[in-house]
């Protein structure tokens, strides 16, 4: 009932618009993600590049999308920002994938290049393949503007590319309303690849509740939790002081100095006017958010003279520690400009800073930066790599496909080394270990949530950063000291961790024991929302933020009140397990053999030479044990990181052990039949 | 009596409301089927929004003009549509003053405000986070707004004593 029941596949080389019922994917894989997963396995081989016309770009949303309990869809393609291509993850919140789901779409499946620059428009069930020459070299913002104007209808939501994805940089990122954006994987690339400059959506069909009793009884529990239970706490934190602004004011960053990349050098002390609090203070316009949600958790701004727009998390983070500067005006400046070209803050923020750095080490001079000295927090750097990796000009054109092809040739590649210095949640644009057939075991590649959240987990010392922003915050709401502050919340993440893998310690960094269970288990819930379009922020995904409650038991509630049709937590673990197999099986399909060679450049793996985090290593032996058991509940050999043949049969994914063939160790396999030979 | 009260500087735009009016009126997740709805609109890359919704009119146009006589007082401050008597004329529509009434396309009758009457408490109201709908004894509403808009005079004599 609350799924809309069509997946939408539109070919834009040929024009075709075909209409396929959602309702043969339903039983094994829910929804959302894991039909993406299933899509991009039957309908692209593993060969295509990213920026290939064959890669299929695809929105899924999942049953609680458009209904009070989500409004999420997951955007899936290959990606190209890694040579190898792998298939990736990136959530789009806002209103566009709700109005999917009242079009009448659960899934849409974008394959082709147009020949000219195009938008599509789906009105209902109407899908039209419209002219967009007259928007491309347009912003963002000015883009919906004008899509909005020519469809004469203010309330049609758009998902759309800038400059960045114009050009096919890897960082560009799909952007919708103000803030809203698949920002990582480099999938505005794909769209720019496929001469798509925007979705259209609009839609008037609702959906129906299966129990519609049953929806207001849960969303009665679940307002009431983040009204006045303890996920209130987090909640009213998101609410008030929005998402992130007190990541970057609290807790390691501040007190630790992580500052540029790690050097001894310790950031001084914030005054007043540094601080994000006072930020929001001053230039909060309101907050904004996703439909249906009460908890608008991002944050609208207009800082006058300078630019409006709107933020999550992460330009805080990387324009003060990447860049080093405590200048809110420039971190303002840059974001919001980085916003309206559509490349990812934090991944711009990344160059800018690894440039600083070479530029302190006299490994390039002005000549190689078309005359911008690149000085630490200097607002000219700032705005210039910005424009030229953007626009494609000057020496931005060498960041086209990323940092490490750029890096192979500025500097005559002295500066590769230098890459990926960091190690905590600053790695979202990085690429630790990326696309390695250890990373394929272990969450996923490249700098999707769930690598990011594999590297955190087993490799990250000290204790969870998140975890640690939060401590004053709760602090401060609770009328406790930090010390109490940070007991509670570690009691919640033992209470967390011993009902999942019955070990009180396994989220504890220092702790290897049930480590890999705990992954696994952390990873579920997280896939969890992306198959079912929850939003993970208000999930108990682990120890992330502490208070909150609602988990997969609460996922499938929801999910057989909203759709009429009993949803069990075995039936929605085993479409987590199909969908992460499918990924694996997937990634490792894709040539690791050119991932691999990226690994080599890395040098993360040797200990930070001084400062606070002197000695810290990412040491892959941790991860030995941890990867082990991961891979036992993940249902994989620990040798291969490939998953297991009985297990795939298990799960009727008999054809991906055929595919896997020669890889996959144990019995040869039977021949196919002529169903699943596909 | 009570009425629903606004304060549109609260509105987030989140449209909570939007989807539990018409899971509560229509047993469907449908802006189009609420009651309430909210306008949003981007301009500059600022969101402005504000819930629009039956104000319940004294004298109700929508009343007024209604043909069909449909539309009749349930008691002091509701005004409620008869589904069985309305005709989908769609006049009510024109009339409304705020936008506050349309017709259900699939029922084809006028669909507006009914407070939840027997749920005791509009909602919409219930559900709003950001607190920028309440549900106020009607001789409340004029003290409750004073109060909100004085609190800047309230702030400087604050400062001076």
């Amino acid at each position: 009932m609350s799924r809309a029941g069509t997946i939408l596949r539109v070919d834009l080389a040929t024009e075709k618009v075909e209409k396929e019922a959602t309702s043969a994917y339903v039983q094994d894989f829910v929804g959302g993600g894991a039909i993406g997963a299933k899509l991009i396995w039957d309908g692209v081989p593993p060969d295509v590049s990213g920026k290939d016309p064959k890669n299929m770009l695809t929105f899924n949303t999942g049953p609680l999308t458009g209904t009070l309990f989500g409004n999420k869809c997951e955007v899936m393609a290959k990606s190209p920002q890694l040579a190898n291509s792998p298939v990736m993850t990136a959530g789009l919140g806002g209103q566009f994938a709700s109005e999917m789901k009242f079009a009448g779409y659960d899934h849409l499946a974008i394959t082709g290049k147009a020949d000219e620059p195009v938008y599509l428009f789906i009105n209902d069930e109407n899908v039209e393949i419209r002219d967009a020459k007259h928007l491309w070299g347009l912003d963002t913002q000015q883009t919906q503007v004008r899509i909005k104007e020519e469809l004469k209808d203010p309330d049609v939501q758009i998902a759309c590319i800038g400059l960045a994805g114009e050009n096919q940089n890897v960082y560009a990122m799909i952007l919708h309303d103000i803030q809203n954006t698949a920002s990582r994987e480099g999938f505005g690339a794909v769209m720019g690849s496929k001469n798509l400059k925007a979705v259209a959506v609009r839609g008037t069909k609702g959906l129906k509740a299966g129990d519609p009793e049953a929806c207001k009884d849960l969303w009665n529990e679940f307002f009431s939790e983040i009204k006045e239970g303890r996920g209130s706490l987090f909640a009213r934190l998101s609410f008030r002081e929005g998402i992130a602004a007190h990541i970057g004011d609290y807790g390691k960053f501040r007190d630790r100095g992580a500052w540029g990349y790690y050097e001894s050098f310790v950031a001084p002390p914030m005054k007043k006017e540094e601080t994000m609090a006072d930020f929001v203070t001053k230039y909060k316009v309101h907050n904004v958010g996703c439909s249906f949600c009460p908890i608008q958790c991002q944050q609208n701004y207009n800082m006058p003279g300078v630019d409006t727009g709107g933020g999550a998390c992460m330009f805080y983070e990387g324009y003060r520690y990447l860049v080093k500067s405590h200048d809110t005006t420039l971190w303002w400046r840059a974001s919001a400009k980085a916003q309206r070209y559509g490349i990812e803050v934090n991944s711009i923020a990344n160059i800018t800073g690894w440039l600083m750095l070479l530029y302190e080490k006299g490994l390039i001079t002005v000549e190689d930066t078309d005359g911008v000295p690149m000085e630490w927090g200097s607002e000219e750097a700032v705005m210039t790599v910005i424009d030229k990796v953007s626009k494609a000009e000057g020496f931005g054109k060498l960041f086209v496909d990323g940092a490490v092809p750029a890096a192979k040739v500025i500097a005559g590649g002295k500066g590769l080394g230098l890459l990926n210095q960091d190690r905590n949640r600053l790695s979202g644009a990085w690429h630790v270990g990326m696309g390695s057939r250890r990373t394929v075991m272990l969450g996923g590649p490249g700098a999707s949530r769930l690598t990011r959240w594999a590297n955190q987990t087993v490799f990250m010392h000290p204790m969870h950063t998140d975890m640690e922003g939060i401590i004053p915050w709760y602090a401060r709401e609770l009328g406790i000291s930090n010390e109490e502050s940070e007991k509670l919340i570690q009691g919640w993440a033992s209470e967390w961790t011993e009902k999942q893998v019955g070990d009180r310690d396994a989220w504890r960094p220092e702790s290897v024991r049930k480590k890999g269970a705990y992954l696994a288990a952390s990873e579920n819930a997280i896939s969890a929302c992306d198959i079912s379009g929850h939003c993970d922020f208000l999930s108990d995904r682990g120890p992330h933020f502490g208070a909150q409650r609602v988990g997969v038991e609460e996922t499938v509630q929801w999910i057989s009140a909203t759709t009429g049709t009993l949803c069990t937590k075995d039936m929605l673990l085993d479409a987590v397990q199909r969908k992460r197999l499918l990924e694996i099986a997937y990634n490792q399909l894709c040539d690791l053999s050119r991932a691999e060679e990226e690994v080599s450049y890395v040098k993360a793996l040797d200990p930070v030479p001084d400062g606070y985090h002197k000695g810290d290593a990412i040491d892959l032996e941790r991860s030995v044990e941890p990867g082990a058991e991961y891979c036992s509940r993940r249902g994989c050999d620990p040798a291969t990181g490939l998953p297991l043949r009985e297990e795939l049969e298990r799960l009727g994914l008999g054809d991906v052990a055929i595919r896997l063939g020669p890889l996959l160790a144990g019995p040869a396999p039977e021949a196919p039949s002529p169903q699943s030979a596909t | 009596m009570k009425r629903i009260v606004l304060d549109p500087a609260k509105c987030t735009g989140c449209r909570v409301c939007e989807a539990v009016c018409s899971l509560t009126n229509e047993g469907e997740f449908n802006p189009v089927k609420s009651r309430i709805r909210v306008v949003r609109t981007v301009e500059n890359s600022i969101l402005y929004s504000t819930p629009v919704f039956c104000l319940q009119c004294e004298e109700a146009y929508c009343q007024a003009v209604c043909p069909a006589d449909a539309i009749s007082w349930r008691r002091e401050g509701l005004l409620l549509v008869d589904e069985d008597k309305c005709i989908g004329c769609k006049l009510c529509e024109i009339a409304c003053p705020v936008g506050a009434i349309t017709v259900n396309p699939e029922k084809r009758v006028a669909i507006k405000c009914n407070l939840c009457g027997e749920l005791g408490e509009p909602q919409c109201v219930k559900y709003c986070y950001a607190e920028a709908l309440q549900f106020l004894p009607a001789a409340r509403v004029g003290i409750s707004k004073a109060r909100a808009k004085a609190e800047k005079f309230l702030e400087m004599q604050r400062r001076e004593a």
